[in-house]
């Protein structure tokens, strides 16, 4: 593998020109309380483009051609709320859509008396009505990832939202990394297919940080501004 | 996508000054394909696509150029950070604003 990934401004212009883009929507907080207007918002996007799941992603890297001429996007929530599996998930179901889930290992594995504390030491945001019942349970329990990993892409982004700069031995690898997945993958029976950084960072950044996310085994890094085919 | 920097940059505002953390950040993401073996360099998959599709992609591609342009000029190609924001404010243009007020998320919270 070369340690030479174009990640420049061109490349992404290139890319886009060629036809070889996809549409996301990126969201982080999903309280219950914006169930209807959540709905509405990913109604109206799914008026207008097509839903894409894993296969059909797999499918264009590996013939360059999607399934249809329909624009198509992917509905991405992140850190591993709640919320994902007690609201985005029936939302998206009802429209047929499949969501990506980018979970935040250590967030699920936390003690629920302890997921404020760890939400606010990492960067994941909690919302008035996740606050409401100091010690509930804000973050997906395991058994929640296995039910989403049914009829959605439920996938790592790390086990503590961190990004490169803050993962530097190769105990932080092995710990934000590889154990993230053979997490994932014991509780959904499937190989989680994607790994995210905290920040978006891309693969091609750092070669060492590279290397961990493709020989844990993910075939894809999704970045700010692409997604990267890697394995 | 036409007007003055200054235009962009308000466009760029736009994209980035709402309620993130609630609504959903619209963003059009390139694919891009690393894989390698020894005998198959990495090469990105061949694309044939419809006309359309195709169309669609260099009108992007342009907006990403045109954006790029007006807002930092001459700058380095190697900036991811500004590769991003340029995406963002073309991204919002291409597809964040197909929702009116009504629909949007943040704006019923």
């Amino acid at each position: 593998m070369s340690g030479v990934v174009d990640l420049s401004a061109g490349a992404h212009r290139d890319a886009l020109a060629a036809g070889r883009f996809v549409r996301v929507v990126n969201y982080h907080s999903t309280p219950a309380s914006g169930r209807e207007a959540l709905r509405t918002e990913l109604a109206a996007y799914a008026a207008r483009f097509r839903g894409i799941d894993l296969a059909e992603l797999d499918g264009f890297f590996a013939t360059g051609s999607w399934a249809s001429d329909a624009p198509g996007f992917l509905p991405v929530f992140y850190e591993g709320y709640r919320t994902g599996h007690d609201v985005v998930a029936p939302v998206c179901e009802e429209l047929g859509l499949t969501a990506w889930f980018m979970v935040c290992t250590g967030f699920v594995d936390c003690p629920p008396a302890q997921q404020e504390a760890f939400a606010r030491s990492h960067w994941i945001g909690l919302t008035a009505e996740e606050l409401a019942a100091p010690g509930q349970r804000v973050a997906l329990d395991w058994d929640e990832v296995g039910a989403l990993a049914q009829r959605h892409v439920v996938t790592p982004h790390t086990a503590s939202h961190d990004g490169v700069a803050d993962v530097v031995t190769d105990e932080d690898l092995e710990r934000e990394v590889v154990a993230p997945k053979r997490r994932m993958d014991a509780a959904t029976g499937q190989s989680a297919p994607a790994f995210v950084w905290l920040h978006g960072t891309p693969y091609g950044a750092s070669p060492r940080h590279d290397a961990a996310v493709r020989e844990a085994g993910y075939r894809y890094q999704f970045s700010n501004t692409a997604v990267q085919r890697i394995g | 996508m036409t007007g003055s920097p200054h235009a962009h940059v308000a466009l760029l505002r736009e994209a980035q000054d709402r309620a993130l953390e609630a609504e959903g950040i619209p963003m059009v993401l390139a694919l891009l394909d690393h894989r390698a073996t020894p005998d198959a360099p990495a090469v990105a998959p061949t694309v044939e696509q419809e006309d359309g599709a195709r169309a669609e992609g260099e009108r992007l591609a342009a907006a990403l150029d045109e954006v790029r342009e007006a807002l930092l000029p001459g700058h380095r190609g190697s900036d991811l950070g500004a590769t991003t924001a340029a995406l963002q404010a073309v991204s919002y243009a291409d597809f964040g604003r197909v929702l009116d007020a009504s629909e949007r998320l943040g704006a019923q919270r």
